[in-house]
């Protein structure tokens, strides 16, 4: 019956391949042949979410096991959803067009906070109860992870637990608890009882445990845990990263994604230690997968998959320890099957491009470089570690090499910052344009592009920044508007800026507490849908929703927290120490360097002693040249 | 070598768009292990051309692709290997063996015949569909407002609708209709729909469901498909 409804429905919508299935690589499970069943839910479009590798392990490890099954469910587009709701269809899974509400977990993956009105928008649509306490028996465990996980109190009402860390082998052993759970119970979740059961499994939040009292400034004056809860939730972390189960037969979509290419991840975790940087912090420690690993991997990768192109996937990839080695190997036999080699997340150093100029054969556009900060002093502040050498000879390099776009990443707002640091990304901007054009000479076909993009600084849960306060909405749009002025002087030299106003709603939810969830469930209550798309979002919907709970935002993000005070965050452990976070907050003021554990000494983190486990480096030699 | 395939676009299939199916062939011939032929330069493309694009959601019986192979393959293992290859809705009918100098697919199709499903407001009887099919083809002019980059513009679409019949089943309106498919202008089945609407027909909108059956090179009386122009088919 539902089947019918989506094909009345499906000629009337926008990209109608977003609601189908059956793309080269997706698994149909008999239904009744599986003991426990999830959806892996992605609050965004499904071009987007089928550009995240996260989705295609978690769905190709599931599947592979006997007797579990995972299906996929994405965000409805405002057209579908107004037609799902005229026609009463629920959401469903892509796979076998059944309602979500019949599976036995409803699993999001949290990327980005703009993404969280979509998730209670999907609850909705699924004809779930929004709040955990207002479940029953027929709905579904509804949980998530990924790296908004790491602060999950916006959301922690919504949720029945979270999985911190790493998922693949953390979700495999949730399923199979609730496997047995589920035998045991004659084929039923009884979800008290499940609830204490899976606080036996590393990386689980369980929020209805946890109870919090706020102060004014959005830190936590009291906590109270329940028994048998932890007071603190260590993160899951996969050690033997090498070993773990990687998909060899990932989806194929046949509508274009944003990222439609092998991904191929080389590692995870990064040890840079910018200082602005979550991921930096929540995957650690690196752990690499050998080159024999990657190698096996990426052949299976391109016959399975046909796609032309493969990229190399991680924090950093540069950073690999054998990259030179591993690119060469994999460009050459790559290249007998017709499948070209891209590296992103290139570093900001001549190396990096001599590298991508070897191994990058075909397409030749942009070559994009995060320099993050203008001035040396400021970034000896965020520890980018990155010289003005090093840009110019990595744009010097990128320039002969052939390419003519170059695309370079900013951050404004960033702590200590002064309008000489804003002059500094013009000039640095300025110097990489001019030195495009002497090699290039500038004119016709050799015209050259820079392409300057400033983001807006959002203080991160869990990094040596999280204390520190955002600029407010007018001083961020007052910065702006002076880069612009600069700009717009330099032809050929584009300035692209953040919604000033999206980066603040991104900081008030990334360092939110359980306060923030009634506005986020209003702001939804009252429209907001998508609200990382620029041309869908409502700040004045969000103010009016702010408003009507009595939720200041301001206060909580545009003011110093204090170093003792406890943040609404503290219960979830990613392994690394707070002392550091703290000796790393201090370093930045005083401008001091923190050397990447890699190349110098331990910085002492934390990570290796409080999780028990160690960096994964799998280097035949370090670096090398190109 | 070129080969020319004869496939169907059912299902979900039918929500594949003109240049997203590009892009599902190219990697089920890579799956498929074929050896496509690719253009020179910095953005090589594989040599493929396909009948022309239908609308999205459209289904077909008969569509059509013409394949550069850079060696000599064995036509009827292509066909199963790349049967084998692509997503679920795409099924390989026939395939053949490209002489030089043929016509291109674009330049050879004039012609196409669709199914088109109508829900009907009310029931109607087989003479009424049949009075206003006869209405639609008596008419000397077929005006069409089209609309183009700077506004409308009118088009005569009569000498484009070459037969037209109908029939009742259960709810439905089931319309056959034989049309102009051209660089010069195309008769779309939405059209036909449209002037047997402005005629009485009753149909309900919002809801309607086409089907490409055939695509066809129409000389006077005579009507070759694509493969039947082309010798030792599969």
């Amino acid at each position: 019956m539902l089947q019918e409804k989506l094909e009345r429905v499906l000629p009337l919508v926008e990209k109608p391949a977003r609601y189908v299935n059956n793309e080269y690589n997706s698994v149909h499970k008999v239904w009744e042949e599986c003991n426990v069943r999830m959806v892996f839910a992605y609050p965004d479009v499904y071009e987007i979410g089928m550009s995240h590798l996260g989705l295609e392990i978690l769905y190709g490890v599931v599947n592979s096991r006997e007797g579990m099954l995972m299906e996929r469910a994405f965000a409805p587009w405002r057209d579908m959803e107004e037609k799902m709701r005229e026609k009463g269809l629920p959401l469903f899974s892509l796979e076998s067009k059944r309602p979500v509400r019949d599976f036995d977990l409803l699993g999001f993956t949290l990327q980005y906070e703009l993404s969280f009105t979509n998730i209670l928008n999907m609850l909705d649509l699924a004809g779930i109860p929004l709040h955990f306490w207002e479940r029953g028996p027929g709905d579904p465990l509804v949980i998530a992870g990924g790296p908004c996980a790491f602060n999950p109190e916006p959301l922690a009402p919504f949720f029945d637990f979270f999985l911190i860390g790493d998922g693949e082998e953390g979700l495999v052993g949730i399923m199979e608890l609730v496997a047995e759970h589920k035998e045991k119970n004659s084929g039923r979740v009884v979800r008290e009882e499940f609830l204490e059961e899976v606080l036996n499994l590393p990386g689980i939040y369980v929020p209805s445990f946890y109870h919090f009292k706020y102060a004014p400034d959005g830190t936590v004056v009291e906590k109270k845990v329940t028994a048998p809860a932890p007071g603190r939730v260590k993160k899951n972390v996969l050690k033997n990263f090498e070993k773990v189960y990687y998909p060899e037969l990932p989806i194929v979509p046949n509508m274009e994604t944003v990222h439609d290419r092998i991904m191929l991840e080389v590692a995870r975790g990064c040890a840079r230690g910018c200082r602005f940087c979550q991921a930096g912090i929540i995957y650690r420690p690196v752990r690499e997968k050998s080159k024999d690993v990657l190698v096996r991997q990426a052949d299976k990768l391109a016959e399975s998959t046909g796609y032309p192109e493969i990229s190399l996937v991680s924090l950093s990839s540069a950073d690999y320890s054998s990259i030179v080695p591993l690119a060469r190997e994999l460009a050459d036999k790559m290249s007998s099957k017709g499948v070209s080699l891209s590296l992103p997340s290139l570093r900001v150093d001549k190396f990096s491009v001599d590298l991508a100029e070897e191994i990058q054969k075909v397409r030749k556009s942009t070559l994009t470089f995060a320099p993050e900060a203008g001035t040396q002093r400021l970034r000896d502040v965020i520890n980018k570690g990155v010289t003005e050498e090093d840009v110019l000879a990595a744009v010097s390099s990128a320039f002969s090499a052939g390419w003519d776009k170059v695309k370079l990443y900013f951050m404004m707002g960033l702590p200590t910052e002064t309008y000489e640091d804003l002059d500094g990304i013009f000039d640095l901007a300025l110097k990489v344009f001019n030195t495009g054009r002497d090699i290039r000479g500038g004119k016709g076909r050799n015209r050259i592009k820079v392409t300057v993009s400033v983001s807006s600084f959002v203080p991160k849960a869990h990094t040596p920044f999280q204390w520190c306060p955002q600029d407010t909405v007018e001083v961020l749009k007052r910065k702006q508007a002076y880069l612009r002025d600069k700009f717009s002087r330099i032809k050929g030299l584009d300035f692209n800026w953040h919604d000033a106003q999206q980066s603040f709603l991104e900081a008030v939810i990334a360092r939110g507490n359980r306060e923030l969830a009634p506005v986020i469930r209003e702001a939804w209550r009252k429209g907001c849908r998508f609200d990382s798309w620029s041309d869908q979002f409502k700040p004045e919907l969000w103010r009016e929703a702010f408003e009507a709970v009595g939720y200041k935002p301001a206060v909580k993000v545009n003011s110093q927290l204090g170093l003792e005070s406890v943040l609404p965050w503290e219960h979830i452990d990613t392994g690394v120490s707070k002392e550091f976070l703290l000796r790393e907050y201090h370093n930045a003021l005083q401008g001091k360097l923190t050397l990447d554990c890699r190349q110098g000494k331990c910085s002492q983190c934390g990570i290796c002693v409080g999780l028990g486990v160690g960096m994964e480096l799998r280097g035949e030699e370090n670096a090398g040249q190109v | 070598m070129r080969v020319r395939f004869e496939f169907s676009k059912d299902k979900e299939a039918r929500y594949v768009s003109h240049l997203d199916m590009i892009r599902v062939f190219e990697r089920s011939l890579r799956r498929a292990g074929l050896p496509l032929s690719y253009s020179q330069g910095f953005n090589p493309h594989p040599k493929m051309a396909f009948s022309p694009a239908l609308a999205l959601g459209t289904s077909s019986e008969r569509e059509y692709v013409d394949i550069s192979f850079e060696t000599r393959v064995n036509i009827s293992e292509a066909k199963i290997k790349l049967q084998e290859s692509l997503p679920s809705g795409f099924n390989i009918r026939s395939c053949a063996v490209i002489p030089e100098g043929a016509q291109s697919l674009n330049s050879l199709i004039n012609r196409a015949v669709y199914t088109i499903k109508c829900l009907l407001a009310r029931e109607v009887s087989q003479a009424e569909l049949d009075a206003w099919c006869s209405a639609l083809m008596e008419m000397e002019k077929i005006l069409i407002k089209k609309k183009t980059k700077k506004g409308f513009r009118e088009r005569d679409i009569r000498r484009g609708i070459f037969s037209l019949n109908c029939k009742p089943v259960n709810d439905y309106a089931l319309i056959n209709a034989d049309l102009l498919l051209s660089s010069e202008g195309s008769v779309r089945p939405e059209d036909v729909v449209e002037v047997l609407v402005s005629l009485g027909m009753p149909v309900e909108s919002g809801y309607m469901e086409v089907r490409r059956t055939g695509l066809y090179r129409c000389q006077g009386e005579t009507c070759l498909n694509p493969m039947q122009v082309l010798s030792q088919v599969c």
